[in-house]
């Protein structure tokens, strides 16, 4: 890789390097993001080796074993990959519904390590389960409801529950696709929903819960997926795959610059933005409460 | 996983030669007067190097400091003499704030308030920014600028300038800041970062004027219609020709708002009063993290896309609220030269600023001196320009401040300036 191609940070750097799954830069710094997670005994080397330090037991009970399978194809991703538009994802296998509370605290049962008060500040920031009333405990708060999608999770975290779970973070492009086809098809009622997403993502947290108090976060409303689409941002495993470099941000997009990145207009195009921003915008260690995750797996 | 030894020099490698892309290594700006346009502020030749940084050392309290910080209408007073550089930080949160009678909504915004600090520079002083987001964390405005004496000497009096307090709301997403009285890289100063993260970046208001500043995330058009805007005043160095004579100087800022009522169902009958942690239970007076009032529920607006790409807005305003420049009026006494700093944010309107009764005596388009048009009856503005606009008040009354778009009619374009012999 040339330097000359990795000082690319502006805009045209993205544009050509920006690469789909498999591409060199993106991969390269989850791999050592992974490395490093791997070194410090953090997360298992393969699904069935325990931590160190933690009981060696597999998942059971409520972890999610409801994975959905998705079926490969073709689409339009809301930002440009090049020149290109159409972009194809296989097929894979994806949670019905994100994480939850009750899941996330068999996670922190069984790897100590990953609990509030455990978990080192550089694998998570501020916000690490800060709506939790303790480590072992997710306490009375609407968010922290046992059935509510955890949130105020990092990447790091995500990453080593989906490990633990027997799978993995989706990629970027897995979850856009799923969440491309979980819009109505319907034209008006696509822009009523892509419209109601943009509201979401005005005021996440207030949305999350009114849709717990709705009872919307246990069953889908419509198709297949929970909260897909719903308010809050879920990581995926190649999230700053828009970003090449640390301090200037490609996705720096001021006043007027998007134009470059999206070609369509709709509103769903505009929600697709300001959600590829925010997640991109994330560090590896951001847990805020109003991202969290749902696990994909490879089909076997 | 396979040989993680070849990845790790790799990776080494590869951070090595992003160490020469970070910003604060670059060559600095070394500006000379052979490049600057006659008659305008120069480029210093010791500027340090251009660039924003990025730090993770979160830090709470008192989201404005600076000395020259104020809440619209007023305009701090400038103190120095010639040129200095201002400490400014403005931190970004989001709070639940009103945009009129009964109609609440999660704002974000710059310091806590919409429309944000507004800032008063001299040209060719430096202002040092740092800001830190906020906007996972519940903070109570008002609260932090009572009890923290670190705060704008303004904003320590919130109390008094807001009556209508705004409360801790959670939304978290990255922020960015561009402040449009800046000549510099916007892609190596204007980046974004994230919650939890803090920025410091610098700049020289080499240009005279009234300058938007605002939140450069993508929706540009969303951030700036949910209040994450303000305003920096710079004062050009000889000042305007009737500085003497200028009895009150306000600042006023126009801006639309699209919020459509949320749906509400059972969360009315939510028994859980905090439910994200939006209220800290934590009383400690020194913090000013003190649980407000009333955390009621969730807000019952929220951004309407579709109506801001039509440019139909559910509200414009003035200085952030339906309304509030009537229910607090602007004062002058009669026979005052009134001064004022008027910026319309948009997002997305053109409109035409007017006072009854009045004939503007003195128009410097944009703020700038050297742009003086005399004896007009409105200024038109769109989004993000601005005017510094005088009149004398010829008699006791009231006088209606209005930015017109028939369209605008009732929904709080307006407000009032009450004038009496007098009025101290």
């Amino acid at each position: 890789m040339k330097a000359e191609a990795m000082k690319e940070t502006g805009m045209r750097g993205m544009r050509t390097n920006r690469q789909r799954a498999g591409g060199v830069a993106p991969t390269l710094v989850f791999t050592s993001l992974l490395m490093i997670l791997v070194a410090s005994g953090l997360v298992a080397e393969t699904p069935a080796e325990a931590p160190s330090g933690a009981s060696a037991e597999t998942p059971t009970g409520p972890v999610a074993t409801d994975r959905v399978p998705v079926t490969g194809g073709t689409f339009d991703p809301i930002l440009l990959v090049g020149d290109r538009r159409t972009t194809t994802v296989e097929s894979f296998l994806l949670n019905r519904s994100p994480v939850t509370n009750g899941e996330y605290l068999a996670f922190v049962r069984a790897n100590p390590q990953w609990r509030r008060s455990e978990v080192p500040t550089i694998f998570a920031g501020n916000g690490y389960l800060a709506h939790w009333a303790a480590d072992l405990e997710p306490g009375s708060r609407t968010l922290a409801r046992e059935d509510a999608p955890v949130v105020g999770v990092s990447w790091y975290a995500a990453s080593a529950y989906c490990r633990w779970a027997g799978g993995r973070l989706p990629t970027e492009q897995e979850w856009e696709y799923v969440l491309a086809r979980s819009l109505p098809e319907d034209p008006s009622a696509r822009t009523t929903a892509a419209g109601e997403l943009l509201g979401f993502y005005a005021d996440p947290v207030n949305a999350l819960v009114e849709l717990l108090a709705r009872g919307e976060t246990r069953q889908p409303t419509a198709g297949t997926f929970v909260l897909m689409p719903g308010p809050v941002v879920e990581w995926v495993e190649d999230y700053q795959a828009t970003i090449l470099g640390s301090g200037a941000d490609p996705t720096q997009l001021g006043c007027g610059v998007s134009s470059q990145l999206v070609t369509g207009r709709t509103l769903e195009d505009q929600a697709g933005l300001v959600r590829y921003t925010r997640r991109s915008a994330l560090s590896a260690r951001s847990a805020t409460s109003a991202v969290g995750f749902r696990c994909a797996a490879d089909i076997e | 996983m396979a040989r993680p030894l070849v990845f790790t020099s790799l990776l080494i490698g590869v951070l090595g030669l992003f160490v020469g892309c970070l910003p604060g290594d670059q060559t600095p700006e070394a500006g000379t007067a052979a490049n600057a346009a006659p008659g305008l502020a120069t480029e210093s030749a010791d500027a340090p190097p251009a660039g924003a940084s990025i730090t993770d050392d979160y830090r709470q309290g008192t989201p404005v400091i600076g000395e020259t910080l104020s809440m619209a209408p007023y305009l701090a007073p400038l103190t120095h003499e010639g040129n200095t550089t201002h400490d400014v930080r403005i931190d970004t949160l989001a709070v639940e704030a009103t945009a009129g009678p009964g109609i609440y909504y999660t704002a974000w915004t710059f310091g806590g308030s919409v429309p944000g600090p507004i800032l008063h520079v001299r040209e060719g002083d430096r202002i040092r920014y740092t800001g830190t987001n906020r906007s996972d964390e519940p903070i109570h405005p008002a609260s932090q600028f009572r009890n923290n004496p670190e705060s704008s000497p303004f904003a320590r009096r919130a109390g008094d300038l807001d009556p209508v307090e705004a409360m801790p709301a959670l939304a978290p997403a990255a922020h960015a800041i561009d402040f449009h009285a800046a000549t510099v890289a916007p892609d190596r100063t204007w980046l974004s970062w994230a919650p939890g993260e803090t920025i410091r970046l610098e700049w020289t208001a080499r240009y005279p004027g009234v300058f938007t500043y605002h939140n450069s995330m993508p929706s540009r058009t969303m951030n700036t219609g949910l209040g994450m805007h303000g305003v920096v005043v710079v004062s050009p160095r000889e000042g305007y020709p009737t500085d003497e004579e200028v009895a009150r100087s306000y600042v006023i800022v126009r801006s639309e708002l699209y919020l459509a009522e949320a749906a509400r169902a059972s969360a009315q009958n939510d028994t859980d009063e905090d439910p994200a942690g939006a209220t800290s239970s934590d009383t400690d007076e020194n913090t000013g993290s003190a649980t407000p009032a009333n955390t009621g529920g969730p807000s019952t607006y929220r951004w309407d896309h579709a109506a801001a790409m039509a440019g139909t807005p559910s509200q414009v305003v003035l200085n952030g609220r339906a309304n509030l420049l009537h229910d607090y009026p602007l004062v002058a006494s009669r026979g005052d030269r009134i001064r004022l700093y008027v910026i319309n944010q948009g997002p997305v309107q053109t409109s035409t600023f007017h006072i009854t009764g009045i004939v503007f005596d003195r128009i410097w388009l944009g703020g700038v001196p050297a742009n003086e048009l005399r004896g007009l009856q409105s200024v038109t503005l769109a989004p993000s320009e601005s005017a510094v606009v005088e009149f004398v008040v010829p008699a006791d009354g009231e006088y209606t401040l209005l930015f017109g778009r028939m369209s605008d009619e009732n929904r709080g374009a307006d407000g009032t300036l009450v004038v009496q012999t007098g009025q101290s």
